[in-house]
């Protein structure tokens, strides 16, 4: 194997570490107890992630003198071959389990192709479904993206009730003892400049919703009204502003151009509210539209913002590539505004790969192209980017330095969010400095900010990182009050950073009960 | 914390015991839920109806996915057996293709050759000589439908021609589309060949044959002809249910429970209703009757011992057994899911609290997402437990199918029939609904 393929391997199994994975602790305890003909349906998110199980699960069942054996599916004409390639299979006696994997995430070039490849293979297995249970004394595995499930229950209903477990696979956790706030570039694709006051946007809006011949203006007053709420930072009026506006411009015919502009800004702002999974929704319908009408702006937007989604449920390498094919599209266009945005992101998931010199690299190009086209907004995210850098190569000075520059300039512009995350990070700076008392202040103080702009994966950040301030300092029950503060918050968003906190909540808890 | 060696051990014989797979009565873990007092029976009544009527009838039995159609049959058997039926099985499938359109002439010709070699099977009757496939080629000499003309050589497998090769089908049904009188004749008569053939080994003294024709309801189609298929099973039944009416024999056809929708003035379907855990009124009151039937089922496969290692108390009433009972929808399979998912989980002996939540929020998560459209009729559903379909076209007929098949809807019948939605799905749909509702109120607003 090279060592590309070995790191990638490494990568893999890091990102998902399935042994810590309860749903993975399932399949395999399936594994040992089950005897017999069993269905599983085994649900991951990309190709990636099948071949990791596939090989974590050979193992074991290799440990036990079992082996796996594969139906390959690598085209959907094979996929709709499936059926007659079940029945004729005759395993050798050893065999542990049969599996069958064909994953498209439903972001895939040719997922429609896939998907209807799955539905006519299963609704020829499904009449089938009592002969393969006599045929088959072993495990069938069938292995594919997480709307494969949906395509089962309606298109198979029969093999569908004799399920014995559905188990979903999603990446495990960055395993960061606490918590920063990288700061995200943003991918832009403005439908208008400014945004200017959101409550008379939306008063004009008002006039016109009795109005028939007028959803389109009106849809554009509440984009307008979404625009001015973001540079409020009120997150969440913005996000109901985008979503009015989307389903009218939807509802009424909208160019796609102009429904692209509400994509991509419903995608950042979920982004940002920390609603991931909407926000890779958006992102996808962005860049289909987008490819679709031939914008290259538009769709190398939507790519930086499909890039942050999978960045926030810690697919990284996902992540990279989507940064990557946004740079080309950016700097082939010459949008040095997005180009900043794809760097600045590159650097934020090497950071994320413990790449912390490279990951300067790409923050030290992003800084330079803010500064020549005079993005301070840029100019201060890659600035508090370059801190966490630098504070996680041990150098808690030089990060101090680089925060509060970032916090200069975010109080200057009124970026209310990056004001946050500078103050959170400067907390974990004076934390890795020893400092007892400041990072309780510069906490507090982020908390009070993203309360007040209603976002709540940075009070869940500030509310954590707060909590392990109050537990060195020996105050377990304000501490695990915190904890359950920021878990309730980090569930509510369906932030998978929720684990860690329910994990180590029950290590306190075991340790204040022995106390 | 992990399970020691010998727990492990208690946990591998559990799950073994929570195989989800047809079982036959008399099976250590088959208990019939069906039967117990205040628990709505069709088989019983299925088969009160074969005790009354003299010689012969027509009876359709049906159950959507996973309500355990194949056991119930088998408990039908048996109890006729008991009685001294003697009573034939045949499975559609052996002899027709699922995905292909069905006609009267096919239908009769496998309801004859399916007979003919359950006989055969069972060492019943002297008729082996002249096995129907057998006498069937004579048939269509003596009627100079001649073999070649319809694709078949001398010495070929009959059965395996009818299923696997359409255009032998086809074109056997053109030959015999003006010839149906005669091959129904034909077919009665060796029926009636069979059944003597029957008394006269067994005796005159048995009150009568059975023949249980199922998996007929797996007759649908594929994504590419689903429609036609579908019009072809409608057709059997809406205008040759006559036809398929056998002298001397009680046929038992599994039929699709879309029949019910589609064709509502078809004779009475006996329709396998999910196990009634609480009462048709607004505040879903507990309906004793079903929890005790479900209890009896856990603790069956569980046994009294292993319950309360399990559990931690005695049963059969037990807190956290309940909590999955309650969400189980009265459907025996997605309890067993729902135990099955239980016991993955569970890393420490009795059960706790979490693992049971951690379960139930697993399986429900195998009913989502829910479309909006889904939601609002399921809402509708939830609110006048009827079917509230629309119309009986094959869309709305379809859908509804969808939802039961997969137990977003759940069918019942005490006297009167109702429906309801999964428990499972309750919250999410109203939530689906109240969101959409409050988008109208704003958009009108």
């Amino acid at each position: 194997m090279s060592s590309e393929a070995q790191l990638r391997w490494e990568d893999l199994a890091r990102r998902y570490d399935l042994p810590s994975q309860p749903e993975w602790q399932k399949l395999v305890t399936l594994f040992d107890l089950a005897e017999g003909f069993s269905l599983i349906v085994l649900l991951v998110l990309d190709a990636d992630a099948a071949a990791l199980c596939r090989r974590e699960l050979e193992k074991h069942l290799q440990r036990e003198g079992n082996q796996l054996v594969p139906i390959e599916l690598p085209t959907p004409g094979d996929l709709r071959q499936l059926p007659t390639r079940l029945l004729a299979v005759q395993p050798p006696p050893d065999t542990g389990c049969l599996w069958m994997s064909a994953v498209e995430p439903d972001y895939g070039n040719d997922y429609s192709e896939w998907r209807e490849a799955w539905r006519e293979a299963l609704a020829r297995l499904n009449s089938q479904r009592n002969p393969i249970r006599r045929q088959f004394d072993l495990s069938l595995v069938f292995v594919g993206a997480p709307w494969l499930q949906e395509v089962m229950r309606d298109t198979a209903p029969d093999l569908w009730s004799v399920r014995t477990l559905v188990v979903r696979i999603e990446p495990a956790l960055r395993p960061a003892p606490e918590r920063q706030v990288p700061k995200a570039g943003r991918f832009e694709f403005t439908e208008e400049p400014g945004g200017g006051d959101p409550v008379y946007a939306l008063q004009e809006a008002e006039k016109l919703r009795s109005s028939p011949g007028k959803e389109l203006a009106l849809a554009r007053l509440l984009h307008r009204a979404g625009h001015g709420f973001a540079g409020r930072n009120d997150w969440h009026a913005a996000e109901k502003s985008f979503t009015d506006a989307l389903e009218l411009k939807q509802r009424a015919g909208a160019p796609p151009t102009s429904v692209l502009a509400t994509l991509l800004e419903l995608a950042w702002v979920c982004h940002v509210v920390g609603k991931t999974r909407r926000s890779m929704n958006h992102a996808q319908e962005a860049l289909r539209i987008a490819r679709e009408i031939s914008n290259r702006r538009g769709e190398g937007a939507a790519l930086g913002n499909l890039g942050l989604a999978y960045a926030d449920l810690g697919d990284v390498r996902k992540a990279i590539e989507f940064y990557e094919q946004a740079l080309i599209i950016d700097r082939e266009i010459g949008d040095r505004r997005g180009e900043g945005a794809a760097l600045g992101s590159l650097g934020n998931a090497y950071a994320d790969l413990g790449d912390a010199r490279k990951a300067i690299e790409f923050y030290e190009q992003a800084l330079a192209i803010d500064r020549e086209i005079g993005d301070r907004h840029g100019e201060g995210t890659a600035l508090g980017n370059l801190g966490i850098a630098y504070k996680n190569l041990g150098d808690a000075r030089k990060a101090i330095e680089f925060f509060e520059r970032a916090l200069v300039i975010a109080r200057e512009i009124g970026n209310r969010r990056g004001e946050g995350n500078a103050l959170g990070n400067l907390g974990l700076a004076y934390t890795a400095l020893g400092d007892a008392r400041k990072p309780f202040e510069l906490f507090e103080q982020a908390l009070v900010i993203y309360r007040e702009i209603g976002d709540g994966r940075g009070e869940g950040t500030a509310l954590w990182n707060s909590a392990g301030e109050f537990w060195k300092r020996g105050d377990r029950a304000q501490a695990i009050a915190r904890a359950e503060a920021a878990l309730r918050l980090y569930e509510a968003i369906g932030d998978p950073w929720a684990a860690k906190v329910r994990a180590q909540l029950a290590e306190w808890r075991k340790a204040g009960a022995g106390s | 914390m992990a399970l020691t060696p010998d727990e492990r051990q208690f946990q591998k014989r559990l799950f073994r015991r929570l195989a989800d797979k047809p079982l036959e009565p008399g099976d250590k873990f088959y208990q019939p839920i069906y039967e117990q007092a205040g628990v709505e029976d069709p088989v019983a009544l299925m088969r009160v109806l074969i005790e009354l009527t003299a010689t012969e009838s027509i009876q359709m039995f049906s159950g959507f996915r996973g309500s355990g159609k194949t056991t119930e049959l088998f408990r039908l058997k048996k109890s006729l057996e008991d009685q001294g039926y003697v009573v034939l099985y045949g499975d559609a499938l052996e002899y027709l293709n699922p995905a292909q359109e069905i006609d009267i002439s096919n239908l009769l010709i496998v309801l004859a050759g399916t007979f003919s070699d359950a006989l055969e099977a069972q060492g019943l009757g002297n008729i082996g000589k002249d096995a129907y496939w057998t006498r069937l080629t004579n048939y269509l000499t003596k009627t100079k439908v001649e073999l070649d003309e319809v694709g078949l050589k001398a010495g070929a497998d009959f059965k395996l021609k009818l299923k696997t090769a359409p255009t032998f089908r086809q074109k056997l049904q053109e030959r015999l589309a003006n010839r149906i009188g005669e091959l129904k004749r034909d077919v009665d008569r060796f029926f009636e060949d069979g059944v003597k053939a029957i008394q006269a080994k067994r005796g005159a003294k048995f009150p009568g044959v059975v023949f249980l024709f199922d998996q007929m309801e797996q007759i649908r189609g594929s994504l590419s002809n689903e429609e036609s298929v579908i019009h072809s099973v409608e057709r059997l039944f809406s205008q040759h249910l006559k036809l398929m009416e056998i002298p001397y024999v009680h046929m038992v056809y599994t039929v699709p429970p879309w029949l019910k929708f589609a064709l509502p003035g078809l004779a009475r379907i006996q329709i396998l209703p999910s196990v009634r855990q609480w009462k048709n009124d607004p505040k879903r009151t507990e309906y004793l009757a079903g929890w005790t039937a479900l209890r009896s089922l856990v603790n069956r496969r569980f046994g009294d011992a292993d319950f309360q290692r399990f559990f931690g108390i005695p049963g059969p009433e037990h807190p956290l057994a309940d909590r999955l009972i309650a969400v189980c929808g009265g459907h025996f399979r997605d309890l067993l899911l729902l135990l099955r998912e239980t016991l993955l989980r569970v890393q420490t002996l009795p059960v706790t609290q979490e693992v049971i939540q951690s379960a139930i929020v697993a399986v429900r998560s195998n009913y989502m997402p829910i479309a909006i459209d889904d939601a609002k009729w399921l809402d509708q559903i939830d609110r006048v437990r009827e079917a509230a379909l629309p119309s009986t076209g094959q869309d709305h007929v379809n859908r509804l199918t969808r939802f039961l098949d997969t137990h977003f809807v759940l069918y019942f019948a005490n006297g009167k029939e109702w429906y309801d939605i999964h428990p499972l799905i309750r919250e999410e749909v109203a939530a689906i609904v109240k969101r959409e509702a409050a988008k109208t109120l704003q958009a009108k607003a």
